[in-house]
Formats: C-alpha cells, structure tokens, sequence
C-alpha cells in the first residue's frame, strides 16, 4: 500500500513522515482494509487551524476583545455565549470533517 | 412522615435502580480480564457518549461549578472553554489507540506506552502517577456525595453514612461487572444529570429575579466584576489572563489523557463510534450553562452557605420545593459524583495490576480478575479512609494531579507518532516533566507569568524528551512495524468494523 507522504501530516504536523512499507501484520489479526479515499489533507490543516484560532479566541487575546456583558443574548452575558458559539462551532466543524471523511 | 423521608426515600430509590443497572450489565459482558476492563471492546454510540460525558463531569462540575460561578464570577467559563479544544485531537488518537490495542490486546494506556518503549520501570512509574492522580479524584467524588445527601436529609444522614452509603454501591456494582457496570449506569446517570441541570439552571433564576437576562442585568448593576473574564480568583481579587489561559491549556492538554476516560478508546466497538463521540461531546458540555446559571442565582440572595461549592444545595434547600423535587435533585448531583467516581475505582484497579503487578508475576485471567476486583474494594476502602479525613495535603494532591496527568501528553505522542523517540528520551522527559511541575505547585510565587505548572513542566518536557531520544539509539524499524507506533489507515477507514481479536494476554 503506498502512502501518500502528504498523508502522513498528522494533526500535531509531521516529527516524521512515515515511509513506504508493505503491510507486515498478519492477515489472521487484521481483516484487510478496504480501500476508501484517502483523507483530504486540506480538511484536516482547516480542522487544525479553526482550533487554533478557538484557543485564541477564549484564551488570551482573544477574550479581550469579546470582554462584554451587554448584548445579552437569550438573557446570557456577551462573553459566556462567545465561549459556547466557539464551543458549537467547534462540534459543527469536527461534523463537517467528518462528513467528509465518509463520503 | 418527615419532609426527610421522603427525600430520602427518592435517594435511595435512585440508588437502588443504579445498583440494578450495574449489576445487570455484567451479564452482557464475557468473563474474562478483557470483558471486566474493555467490555469486550462492544461499547456503541450511546453509552460512549454518556460514558465521556458523565465520566468527565463529575462533583466538580456539579458543585464546583456553581460554587465558582457564585464566588468567582466568569472565571467559571474556562470549565466550559477547554472541554472541545481537549477532546478534538481524540478524533485522531482514539481510533488510533483502539486500533492499535486491539491489535496487541492492549487494555490499559501503559500497556499502549510501555508496548513502544519496553521497560517494566516505566510501567510501574505509570501506574504509580495514575493512582497517585485517581485517589484523591475519587475521595473528592465521596466527599461531594456524602455533602450533598447531608445537606438534603437535614442532617439526618450524616455525611460519612451518606458517602458510604453511595460508595459501597458504586464499589459493589463495579466490583460485579467491571466496565460494563461503568458503562450503563453512567448512562442512567448522564440522562440523569443533564435533566437536573437543564431543570434548575433554567428555573432558578426565572423563580428568583423573574428571567434569566434580568438576573444578569441585577448582577452586572451590583456586582459587575463578577461578569468579566477572566472573572475573581479564590481570595476575590482579579484573576490574571496568565492563569485563566493556562488552566484552559493544560485541563485541554488533560482531559483526553486521564486514564480512566483513556482506556475507555479500548471498549468502544469501532473508530466510528469514538469520532461520532468526539462531535456529539459538546452536546453534553453545554449543561455547563444552567449549571453557571444557578450559581449565579446565589449571587445576589441575602444569605450565604458556608463555602462556595455548598452554594447548589444550598439555593435548593433555600428554595422551599417539594420533597420529591429536592430528592431528584440530590440524585442528579450523586449522578455526577457516582458516574465519575465508579470509572475511576474501575481505572485504578485496572492499571494498579495491569501495569503495577502483571509485569513482574505472571498470572492467569481467572487470577488477574480476581486480583482486579479485590483491588477495587482495596481502592475504594482507601480513598473512603481519606474522605473522612478531611485533610488539606489532599486538595494539594488533586492539583497536582493535573499538572501531572498533562505530562503524558508528550508521552503519548511520542508513543503514537514520532518513531524516532527512545525508551530513553520517554522516561527522561517524563521524570524531568513531573518533578518541575511539582517543583512549581509548590514554589507558586516562581511561576513566570503566573502559569499553570502543568504547562511549565511541558515546557522542559518536550526539550528534554526530543534531546535525550535523539541522543540515544533509535529503535529499530522492526520494532516499530510491529504495529506499535501506528499507520495512516487507522485513521483512514473509519466504517470497517473490527472484528473481535482474540486477545493474546502477554
């Protein structure tokens, strides 16, 4: 099975890219996988991306700028709504990397 | 019949149908080692999701958070915050971790380590800091069920009954069925948990200030300081940004790497179900904000409870509701107590013979079992003995517990995806790592920019753990085709479902 190098950008990046092996383990253990597509490597650097700018945005600097208690949305206070909109989004983009996976 | 009767009739009711559920639950499972501590790797959607959920949130959410957003103000937010950022990077390294495991039979997350980087020092050394981290989790979980059951019984069952009472239940089911228990239970819980929240979050400040923006709005005229991130810390005064963003970093880098919630990638039936967990998680998370709500509630009422985390039972006493309500209550906060508590009983048992024992003596299922189960009741025996003696240095322990549960981050990396770390480098930055973070919990005013410890002693860690591994002797590729470090696949094909290995014990 080749694999792809860009395929090996893992989320944390590369330490190392894995090399070209053939598959050693023996067939008894492993059922032999089904070739799917291989996993778009532009949808996990956008995953890793928005949760960079998620930890941004609720740490330090980030949470300066939303530092408000008025508007208040659904009766919450600006600032705790801004964490749980970057929480939701945050499900919403796992979702959506997912749903691409799948396809 | 006495208004406590009645309150705690309803407990007990709600302790008995957990005691059921947990008994129950073992007849699913097979009755080997793999059944007790991984369920035979069987677990689907549901009870995963309320396994991670309820697991993770437990009477630190339920009372702490209040307690938090009563006397800390938004400094409660981050409890919030670091839940999805910390669970992400699950999406990759659960499937991989069961993947992995089941290919080795592996049930513990030493096992996943210790596998890679073969030394019986190292696994001891990780058994040794994952009790060492659980203990004083699970006496906090028995203090917090003794408080709450005191609390609602007025005083008539007294906390060390009431916490006995919970916990002998919690051992005997877990001690029955193992994970399975674990499992199905903290589904009944979880559901139990969120419907308490949700309930009084939303109706406490509508009862006491008319709305929920109202309640804000009266907070914000009088009591302002209270509302801005990142909120008071535990003496009143402002919290610093250094510390709010480093406790949400370092509970991030944690959160996925807890033993007990770890090993639970071993029981789930295939990747599929781990990712759908992973996007459902903030689902569950979000019971965080009726949890703030009631401890906002408190904020502006006349009285006050003895200390902060009293603030939850406290307002629902104050409330005057019917006996029947404030028992459900009371079975929502042992919900979260219980379910986190009987994981953490089940872990520690586990990795105390799985990783402390089992390298050194060999011995059978049937025997390993049976070494398991008496562990759980030596366990639960042991932290009862703290939670009734309530001692500062045990605070001191669980925070610590923190910064070191943070240092396996790298290990686990390292383990899972650079194949040019060593043995070596793996035990050197782990000791280097662990030692500077209890170093700075103790030496807090030497804490450059006011950071969690757990994060400075990353920052030697990772040095120390790329310096000393390429310093030493790569492993050989042999070694690492074993299947150890892990493939591209594994993350690749998320449909196939595994089949049941036959689970070679080594």
């Amino acid at each position: 099975m080749r694999i792809d190098p860009a395929r090996a950008v893992t989320y944390f990046g590369a330490m190392n890219e894995l090399p070209d092996r053939p598959s050693t383990s023996p067939p008894a253990q492993t059922p032999s996988e089904p070739t799917t597509h291989a996993p778009r490597h532009g949808g996990r650097v956008l995953v890793a991306l928005y949760f960079i700018a998620y930890a941004l945005a609720v740490t330090w600097p980030g949470m300066l700028l939303a530092n408000r208690i008025e508007p208040l949305v659904l009766g919450l206070p600006f600032n705790l709504v801004w964490v749980a909109a970057w929480v939701v989004c945050g499900a919403l983009v796992l979702g959506w990397f997912d749903h691409g996976e799948r396809r | 019949m006495e208004r406590w009767h009645l309150i705690a009739a309803v407990v007990f009711g709600y302790l008995g149908l957990t005691l059921w559920i947990g008994l129950r639950a073992g007849r699913q499972a097979s009755s080997s080692v793999s059944g007790y501590v991984a369920a035979d790797r069987e677990f689907g959607l549901l009870v995963m999701y309320f396994v991670t959920g309820a697991t993770v949130f437990s009477a630190f959410a339920f009372l702490g958070g209040p307690g938090w957003a009563y006397s800390r103000g938004a400094a409660a937010y981050y409890i919030l915050a670091y839940g999805v950022l910390g669970i992400a990077p699950w999406y990759w390294i659960g499937p991989r971790v069961a993947a992995i495991g089941r290919r080795h039979g592996y049930l513990t997350q030493a096992q996943l380590i210790t596998g890679r980087f073969e030394s019986r020092g190292l696994s001891v050394l990780l058994a040794v800091v994952s009790v060492a981290a659980l203990i004083p989790y699970v006496t906090l979980q028995m203090q917090g069920a003794g408080i709450v059951i005191e609390a609602v019984t007025d005083g008539h069952v007294p906390y060390w009954a009431g916490s006995a009472i919970a916990y002998g239940i919690v051992v005997f089911y877990v001690w029955s069925s193992g994970v399975a228990a674990v499992g199905w239970t903290n589904t009944f819980q979880g559901v139990f948990m969120l419907v308490v929240a949700w309930a009084f979050g939303l109706w406490l400040p509508v009862h006491l200030h008319g709305g929920i923006g109202e309640m804000f709005r009266e907070i914000a005229a009088q009591r302002p300081e209270l509302l801005r991130a990142p909120g008071l810390d535990a003496t009143g005064a402002p919290w610093s940004w250094g510390a709010w963003s480093s406790s949400i970093l370092v509970s991030a880098i944690g959160i996925s790497l807890w033993p007990h919630l770890f090993m639970k990638a071993y029981a789930a039936r295939d990747a599929r179900v781990l990712r759908r967990t992973v996007i459902l998680f903030p689902t569950f998370q979000l019971f965080l904000i009726p949890v703030f709500l009631i401890g906002f509630a408190g904020v502006l009422f006349e009285s006050s409870p003895e200390s902060a985390d009293f603030i939850l039972p406290f307002m629902i006493l104050e409330a005057d509701l019917p006996a029947l309500v404030v028992g459900l209550f009371c079975a929502g906060a042992l919900s979260a107590s219980m379910s986190t508590g009987d994981a953490i009983l089940h872990a520690a048992a586990s990795v105390t013979v799985e990783d402390g024992v089992r390298p050194f003596v060999t011995l059978d299922d049937a025997a390993q079992r049976r070494l398991i189960r008496g562990t759980v009741l030596a366990t639960g025996v042991i932290a009862y003995g703290f939670a009734l003696d309530p001692d500062s240095s045990l605070v001191v322990l669980l925070l610590t517990a923190y910064g070191i549960i943070a240092q396996l981050a790298p290990t686990v990396l390292a383990t899972l995806y650079w194949r040019r770390a060593t043995t070596a480098g793996v035990i050197a930055g782990l000791v280097t790592g662990t030692a500077t973070s209890v170093f700075f919990l103790f030496n807090v005013e030497l804490r450059p920019l006011d950071l969690h410890e757990g994060i400075l002693g990353l920052l030697v860690h990772a040095p120390v753990l790329l310096a000393v591994s390429l310093l030493t002797r790569p492993q050989t590729a042999a070694h690492l085709e074993r299947g150890l470090v892990g493939r591209p696949f594994d993350e690749a094909t998320p449909e196939t479902r595994i089949p049941r290995v036959h689970t070679e014990l080594r």
